[in-house]
């Protein structure tokens, strides 16, 4: 991957990143960041386009009301989460949240000297927290390279996160967001992220 | 996901100024540069001390947390109660903390229609929102002069309760702070109190017992002291003689030596049989009773006996109870009432007194949640006084002491509008129908079911607004379609709780709470093995989401709300009263209030002034070791001192006559009266003394033929463990039960009198609902019963409890949805066992 592409998908990595957070106080407010995702996947992968045409389109006079709905009932509960946005969820045998596969994860971030800040409140494996991690050690290893450093354990670190703890979650929660989202964002957003990730 | 830096959301637009930017550095809002001082490797962990909230055992325990995480559970070595012991609820504990189900942040409600299946349409909110809408609404209340139409709805609590139940109700101006006590509990308390004057559960001396009768109840599952009585059955077994009275099997039934599978509701029969045999046979335990003066047994069937002819030592009425009930309880009686043979209750009664004193009578609900339990928990009870087994070696112990502060006064902080005498309180405690006798005053106790009844008569008031905490009534009481009446009906309602559940469905806002075992600060007051203890809960991790502890920060926030709104009372009360005992500082904002306040209720135990008991020193000493823990009690303390009016432990109750006296009074009507409105058959002297009173129960045999059985399960803890895995796969642990689902077991002699097979569905009719269920032939229970666990049924829960929460459909059925609403009025418990729901089966 050259330090462009590696570039390019560390910002699509950190604009997905923000389609996890809370909308009102994320895209519907800072719209231009959708817009952004939309147009980087269009060049970053000509097969994505309807997709993150539609992703921009389906908020075209959405009702808000209705988008903070079905955020809420996707990632947030109070009751059964439709789209549990915990990798543990899917990795580990007891479906909680915080445990083996989570330690995992955390460990990964050590490596980058990263961990998650503590105001947070949220375990380290929520996709937003991942992809923002991703988007992280793709630039630092843009970085390594565009320094002629050596960057081979970080990129096979980074491999292996995104195969073992990383694929595991967006494939299963993509497929629950397609499935019981009941707004086109969501949908969309689940089906181009699952496309997308290969592509990571 | 907590935005923290508004520059992670800066847009790049094009592919072109993406690359130009090259790699560059991140931006960053959830992942921050790690300490680099931070070991890297293995973190070695520790165990914390904290206390299982599962059960009313309050266990001290410990966790082990590593890098964080909190990954086992283990009984508090420091512990005399439990030594060591924790039982499964502990475990699951670990399941609850990291359930991504779990409410995470504040939620409003968006859809004002409410009702089961509806979607409320919650959306998150910040704290500030939440707050400011809670504390508009109750300003408003209290500026319409409708303060009294709060309502502060208490659960599973620790002792910091009195920070939100008693002094935000109170201060604010509200008589209406119902607890949950006497949905599960209470009744038993009626058979301890009005026969030796302890309103409490009682403790038992098992490492010392020789005969251990466990009365409607199962120790190793529920009451107050599974981890002592896993750590202790096994001796038990070997030392002594076991015998469990329940219609049921249970796991100690199947260990016991002898189980008596008595007909539901006829335990005062049992009971007064096995008193008739002890006088008759001259086997009652003089060195505590006493005997008839010229020292021969006058105790014969049918004879009534001149009182003036026993000398009694520390008990009160023992000829007035023979001539009222005994005297032709004979167990050839009792057998036709009660199912159990004339010669197991002969030999039942031989064998006791051969063992006393050191007998224990644990006496359990399944005794006294009936419709007329007070009785029959007073029949049981009073056992212990002809065996002399009370505060005795190896018998029935009451309590030592615990070393707490009080709450401060609240005088001072009332204004006009909080001193406003009310009458009632809205669960109608202490109406002519509800006397609810806690520790024998009128209305002392609370009527926790009838809330919703009061709710909706509005009777004695309206209720406009309800806050509620690690309660969910809409399942847990029985009759529970009342309480979904009664909350959709409500205006505004406030659940703080760790997970939404049927409560919740009702609610406007929802407030995530700590979760108690790991996240909070608390105390509780607990007994076992003769030893009461101060248990302290403190957070063992950081709280995964948004969450605040119930019982202090949260009316802290309120508070903090109520005073900007110019309502300062409450905010100074926990400020100017609640000092830390180190610094003697009040506390400056909520997350300090939270300990300050735990360290002020429980210095005495570690601050030095105590003079029993362990000595600790200082705060961070209690924090480590977790518990302090009272002397071993000392036997036979309390005879010739018994809280009872005489002082004596009473066969004729002068203190159960005093309270029902000054209820009657306080109605102008007689005592039997009362007892005609509430549902007893005594009338006159009978109503003093410990008897059998027939069960009364809904639906006729003849359109009814069975009776239903609601049994505990081992895995419950407090109604909150139903969305974790392990209680699902584990489920089997409860006897007779299958993993992942929800069964109505039936003796294979009824189900073949039906043509079902294992594994039917079969619809179950009572008079208050009807469902289909998956049947499962069990040996376990006598021909005519037919039993199920109480726990599944969840309709609004997570995605583990509730099969789908969307359509509302539950796992299983609730058994409170098929268990029709009534009380043992004298103590206002709600009925759950006794016998008193019948119900018809048919194929489906």
């Amino acid at each position: 991957m050259t330090t462009e592409s590696l570039s390019i998908n560390a910002e699509i990595c950190r604009l997905f990143s923000i389609m996890f957070y809370n909308p009102e106080e994320t895209f519907l407010s800072e719209p231009e960041t959708v817009k952004a995702l939309s147009g980087l996947l269009k060049e970053a992968d000509a097969s994505l386009k309807e997709d993150a045409e539609t992703l921009v389109n389906s908020l075209e006079g959405v009702d808000r009301q209705e988008l903070m709905l079905d955020y809420a009932a996707l990632f947030v509960g109070p009751f059964q989460l439709q789209a549990p946005p915990y990798g543990s969820v899917y990795l580990d045998l007891s479906k909680t949240v915080n445990s083996e596969s989570t330690a995992k994860v955390v460990d990964v971030y050590k490596k980058f000297g990263l961990n998650v800040d503590a105001e947070m409140r949220e375990p380290a494996d929520h996709i937003a927290i991942e992809l923002e991690f991703i988007h992280t050690a793709l630039i630092t290893i843009g970085n390594m390279k565009n320094q002629n450093r050596d960057a081979s354990e970080p990129e096979q670190a980074l491999r292996d996160f995104v195969n073992k703890l990383f694929m595991p979650l967006v494939s299963q929660m993509c497929e629950l967001m397609q499935k019981n989202a009941s707004t086109d964002f969501y949908r969309t957003l689940g089906r181009i992220l699952l496309k997308y990730s290969d592509n990571i | 996901m907590k935005l923290r830096r508004r520059d992670f959301l800066k847009a790049t637009a094009a592919v072109s100024a993406v690359a130009m930017v090259g790699c560059g550095a991140p931006k960053n809002n959830a992942l921050a540069p790690m300490d680099p001082k931070k070991a890297i490797g293995e973190d070695p962990g520790k165990w914390i001390s904290t206390t299982c909230q599962g059960c009313t055992t309050w266990d001290p325990i410990q966790v082990f947390v590593q890098d964080g995480r909190a990954v086992k559970v283990r009984g508090n070595p420091n512990s005399k109660g439990n030594m060591g012991t924790c039982c499964p609820r502990a475990h699951m504990g670990l399941q609850q903390l990291y359930d991504p189900d779990r409410v995470k942040v504040p939620m409003k409600r968006t859809n004002p229609k409410k009702g089961r299946g509806i979607d409320p349409k919650f959306v998150p909110i910040s704290w500030d929102e939440a707050l400011n809408i809670i504390a508009d609404k109750m300003m408003e209340l209290r500026n319409n002069g409708e303060a009294h139409k709060y309502m502060l709805n208490r659960g599973r609590y620790t002792y910091m309760r009195d920070m939100i139940y008693d002094a935000m109700t109170k201060i604010y101006g509200s008589p209406n702070n119902i607890s949950h006590s006497s949905i599960c509990a209470e009744a038993e308390k009626s058979g301890a109190f009005y026969t030796h004057g302890y309103w409490d559960y009682r403790d038992y001396d098992l490492t010392r017992t020789k005969y251990l009768l466990i009365w409607g109840l199962d120790p190793l599952v529920s009451n107050r002291q599974v981890p002592f009585v896993i750590k202790t059955f096994g001796d038990v077994l070997d030392k002594a003689t076991v015998t469990v009275v329940d219609p049921k099997l249970n796991a100690s039934a199947a260990k016991a030596h002898n189980w008596l599978p008595l007909l539901p509701g006829t335990d005062g029969a049992l009971a007064v049989a096995i008193a008739h045999v002890l006088l008759t046979e001259d086997l009652w335990y003089k060195p505590f009773v006493g005997d008839f003066k010229d020292s021969v047994n006058h105790f014969k069937a049918g004879v009534t006996l001149d009182e003036s002819s026993f000398e009694e030592k520390y008990t009160n009425g023992i000829i007035k109870w023979w001539n009222l009930e005994l005297k032709d309880k004979t167990p050839e009686w009792a057998e036709k009432e009660c199912g159990i043979s004339a010669e197991v209750i002969y030999k039942t009664a031989r064998e006791m007194s051969v063992a006393a004193p050191s007998v224990c009578v644990w006496m359990g609900p399944g005794a006294a949640m009936h419709v007329r339990g007070t009785y029959s928990a007073m029949a049981v009870e009073a056992l212990c006084g002809l065996l002399g087994n009370l505060d005795n070696i190896g018998g029935t112990m009451m309590k030592g002491k615990t070393l707490a502060a009080k709450m401060p006064k609240l005088d001072d902080y009332k204004d006009k509008i909080a001193k406003i005498k009310h009458k009632y309180k809205i669960d109608q405690r202490g109406y002519l129908e509800f006397p609810a006798l806690n520790k024998g005053k009128s209305g002392g106790g609370v009527v926790t079911n009838n809330l919703a009844d009061g709710m909706l008569q509005k009777d004695p008031m309206e209720i406009k607004m309800g806050i509620g905490y690690m309660n969910n009534f809409a399942f847990s009481g029985t009759g529970a379609q009342r309480w979904e009446k009664a909350m959709s009906e409500l205006e505004f309602y406030v659940h703080i709780t760790t997970n939404a559940s049927e409560m919740t469905q009702f609610a406007d806002i929802v407030l995530p709470a700590t979760i108690a075992t790991f996240e909070k600060w608390g105390y509780l007051k607990s007994k076992a093995n003769l030893h009461s203890q101060v248990s302290l809960l403190q957070p063992v991790v950081e709280p995964i989401w948004d969450v605040r502890t119930d019982e202090t920060e949260i009316p802290f926030l309120i508070a903090e709300k109520l005073a900007e709104r110019g309502f300062d009372n409450l905010l100074r009360y926990y400020k100017e009263q609640i000092k830390d005992p180190e610094t003697g500082k009040g506390a400056s904002n909520a997350r300090e209030f939270a300990e300050i306040s735990v360290k002020y209720y429980t210095a005495p135990a570690w601050d030095g002034s105590g003079k029993i008991g362990d000595k600790i020193n200082g705060w961070e000493e209690y924090k480590a070791v977790g518990v302090w823990n009272d002397d071993r009690y000392g036997y036979k303390k309390s005879w010739g001192k018994f809280k009872t009016e005489t002082k004596k432990f009473e066969f004729y109750s002068e203190t159960l006559k005093k309270a029902l006296g000054k209820h009657a009074k306080k109605h102008n009507v007689d005592v039997d009266k009362v007892l005609e409105v509430c549902n007893y058959e005594a009338r006159g002297e009978k109503a003093f003394v410990p008897h059998y009173e027939a069960p009364f129960r809904y639906g006729s045999f003849e359109e009814y033929p069975l009776t239903f059985i609601d049994h505990k399960s081992r895995l419950n803890k407090e109604g909150r463990s139903a969305n974790t895995p392990w209680y699902q796969e584990f489920k089997k642990v409860d006897l007779g039960d299958e993993s992942w689902d929800d069964v109505l077991k039936i003796n294979p002699d009824d189900a073949a009198k039906y043509g079902i097979k294992n594994g039917d569905m079969v619809r179950i009719t009572s008079t208050n609902g009807s469902f289909t269920i998956k049947a499962k032939l069990w040996e376990g229970l006598r021909p005519g019963t037919i039993t199920k666990c109480y726990g599944q049924g969840h309709w609004a829960y997570g995605r583990v409890a509730a099969l789908d929460y969307k359509n509302a459909e539950p796992r299983g059925f609730n058994n409170n949805e098929l268990m029709p609403c009534d009380y043992d009025r004298l103590s206002g418990s709600t009925a759950r066992n006794g016998g008193f729901c019948g119900v018809k089966i048919e194929k489906v």
